[in-house]
């Protein structure tokens, strides 16, 4: 799965470009699985529906915009890029939406005529596995990473979440190799000086 | 290297722990793989329509400045045409309209002249004039490229009021249509004036036709003309102009023993018919002055026929003629006599008319039935001018010689239809002219 020469790749990629079908199920069946797992690290809240629903849009968004990749890097490399973009709208979407955004109002009065059975909707705040230790760290990491800002938070995703060297960083986000390195040491730096904040509660 | 950092480990086992908690790899499941393959193929689809609009942006995109000149040459080109064309329409129109008054003028002379030298009797078709002193590309109406339309063949010139039209343009412009009057004047008359100019000539033509007809029928077909009263003997010239028959058809004409329809077929020669179903053959059938006209389509025109040479019959009769009830003797000589002054003009004037069965259309045929040489003339000519002296004569025909002129005057007439030819002009709806050139079909 995904380790694939440049040559078959681009053959590939101009198989689909061509609107071949099948070529276009080899291509899901190539990248879904890696794109998943992918966008399942970005969040410590992602469900597998919700990496299953991003996926699906990541998918819809290559099929639209493949003439968008010139080869410049890999395909995976690309294919990450715009996971980690639909994972942050989706989370930002999902977080409007926990802030009464798009909130569908439940009465608690109401009863299914069914069962005669109020609604027990959700409660909004942590559950019991997110009480515990390590889930606090996660959920703070991934709120240091949502503060970061947007440049670091996608070198730092690409980076440590979907594994990318210095070089396939380089291509991706078309920066000198160089200037990879230095911007994640300091998207770092920064990153931590956000966990140290959040560690007058959370021990970093 | 460096060392990893502290955060970079706490990132990296973050990640590990996410990938951890993903369990089994992510599978695309069917009814997702279809909605993104119905995606591929509406993508394709509009790659394929966005490929033919590059094409053309590409083509555009390299003959742009050619493009661009070439554009600008068209619509020079169309302003130029725009501007100019409409005054070079009037111009060629203006020149066209006048070429075609030209045309007519010439026409008006030459049928004068024709008239002139032929009894004031104007040519039964334009044909008749071209080689003395028209030209035929006279005869063509510059505007349409066709034949002028002639509806004066026949006709007596000094007869007609200075407002007959004699020929006219067939093409039927904004300001009305160039028309040949009588008076030899050529004026542009407007749709209106030239409908009833003509309309009153079809119903003279009408009008001539049922008096025709109705002769026709009021006359049995085995009642000799002898039943019919002679006219009083004509002592002078005043009483011969009294006698004389006020319109183009005259009961005398009609030949004692003519019980029957004498006719006989035609064929038509002259190229320009060849396009239409007018008269292409036609059968002729004549009953005294009345003449019938069968197309080959079982039209049926009818009409009059009528001596050219009236004139020379209305003179005077010599001195040497009887003033009463000639001897058949007498009689004879008078035919003779007058068959001597004949023998140099031997041509009846025609006119039928009537609706054409395939066309729909009204045609006018008019023309001239022209002896031919090889016609056995003393014969031919003789019976005709026996008819005319019966006229002449104060109508002497009704003595013991008519036993022996009803023979002759039937075999004149046979032999006059087998030996001549027709040679005139079919008017068709008005604007449509054909010319006649048709012999007899043996």
């Amino acid at each position: 799965m995904g380790a694939m020469i440049p040559a078959e790749e681009s053959d590939l990629i101009t198989r689909c470009r061509r609107g071949e079908a099948n070529a276009w199920d080899d291509l899901f069946d190539l990248h879904y699985a890696a794109a998943g797992r992918f966008i399942f690290q970005l969040a410590s809240d992602f469900t597998r529906e919700d990496a299953e629903e991003i996926c699906q849009e990541v998918f819809l968004s290559v099929i639209k915009n493949l003439n968008a990749f010139h080869g410049e890097s890999r395909f995976q490399t690309w294919l990450f890029r715009i996971a980690a973009n639909q994972a942050r709208d989706y989370r930002e979407k999902r977080t409007a939406a926990k802030r009464g955004g798009i909130q569908t109002p439940v009465s608690l009065q109401a009863e299914d005529p069914a069962t005669g059975l109020a609604p027990d909707p959700p409660a909004g705040t942590p559950g019991p596995d997110e009480l515990l230790m390590n889930a606090e760290q996660m959920a703070g990491v991934r709120a240091a990473l949502d503060r970061v800002g947007e440049p670091c938070r996608e070198i730092i995703e690409l980076r440590y979440f979907g594994d990318l060297s210095y070089e396939e960083l380089s291509a991706t986000l078309k920066l000198n190799p160089k200037t990879v390195s230095s911007r994640l040491s300091k998207c770092l730096d920064r990153l931590e000086e956000i966990m140290r904040g959040k560690a007058q509660s959370f021990p970093v | 290297m460096e060392p990893e950092r502290k955060i970079e480990k706490l990132l990296r086992a973050f990640a590990k722990k996410r990938r951890a908690d993903a369990g089994d790899p992510l599978k695309l499941h069917p009814a997702n793989r279809r909605i993104l393959q119905d995606e591929v193929a509406r993508q394709a689809k509009a790659t394929g329509e966005d490929n033919e609009g590059n094409l053309l942006l590409l083509l555009l995109a390299l003959f742009r400045r050619p493009l661009v000149f070439v554009l600008c040459g068209v619509a020079a080109v169309f302003i130029g045409v725009a501007i100019f064309l409409p005054a070079l329409n009037t111009s060629k129109r203006y020149v066209q309209k006048i070429a075609a008054a030209d045309n007519l003028k010439e026409i008006g002379i030459a049928t004068r002249q024709f008239a002139k030298n032929n009894n004031d009797v104007l040519p039964a078709s334009l044909g008749e004039v071209t080689n003395r002193l028209v030209m035929k590309e006279d005869l063509i109406d510059p505007v349409t490229g066709k034949l002028f339309v002639y509806v004066g063949g026949g006709k007596k010139l000094d007869e007609l009021q200075s407002n007959v039209v004699l020929a006219y343009s067939p093409a039927d412009r904004k300001d009305g249509r160039t028309v040949l009057f009588a008076d030899g004047r050529v004026q542009t008359v407007p749709g209106e004036r030239f409908a009833e100019l003509t309309n009153q000539k079809s119903t003279e033509l009408a009008l001539a036709d049922q008096s025709v007809r109705a002769r026709l029928v009021n006359m049995p077909a085995s009642e000799p003309t002898t039943a019919v009263a002679p006219p009083p003997a004509l002592q002078t010239a005043d009483d011969f102009e009294k006698a004389k028959p006020n319109g183009s058809v005259s009961l005398d004409f009609v030949q004692a023993g003519a019980t029957a329809n004498l006719q006989y077929s035609f064929r038509n020669d002259a190229v320009s018919a060849r396009t239409t179903p007018v008269l292409q053959s036609f059968q002729v059938q004549q009953n005294g002055h009345a003449i019938s006209v069968v197309d080959r389509d079982g039209s049926v025109y009818h009409g009059s026929l009528q001596p050219t040479n009236a004139m020379a019959l209305n003179e005077p009769p010599p001195a040497e003629a009887p003033a009463t009830a000639a001897p058949p003797q007498s009689q004879t000589k008078v035919a003779q006599a007058a068959g001597n002054e004949q023998q140099t003009v031997q041509n009846y004037f025609f006119r039928v008319a009537g609706m054409n069965r395939t066309l729909k259309q009204n045609v006018v045929f008019s023309g001239n039935l022209l002896a031919n040489n090889a016609a056995p003339q003393p014969t031919q000519t003789t019976n005709f001018i026996g008819g005319f002296s019966g006229m002449a004569g104060g109508g002497g025909g009704g003595g013991g010689g008519n036993q022996f002129q009803q023979a002759a005057a039937n075999q004149s007439q046979q032999s006059l239809l087998s030996n001549s030819r027709i040679v005139g002009t079919a008017v068709i709806a008005i604007t449509n002219q054909i010319e006649i050139n048709a012999v007899p079909v043996q």
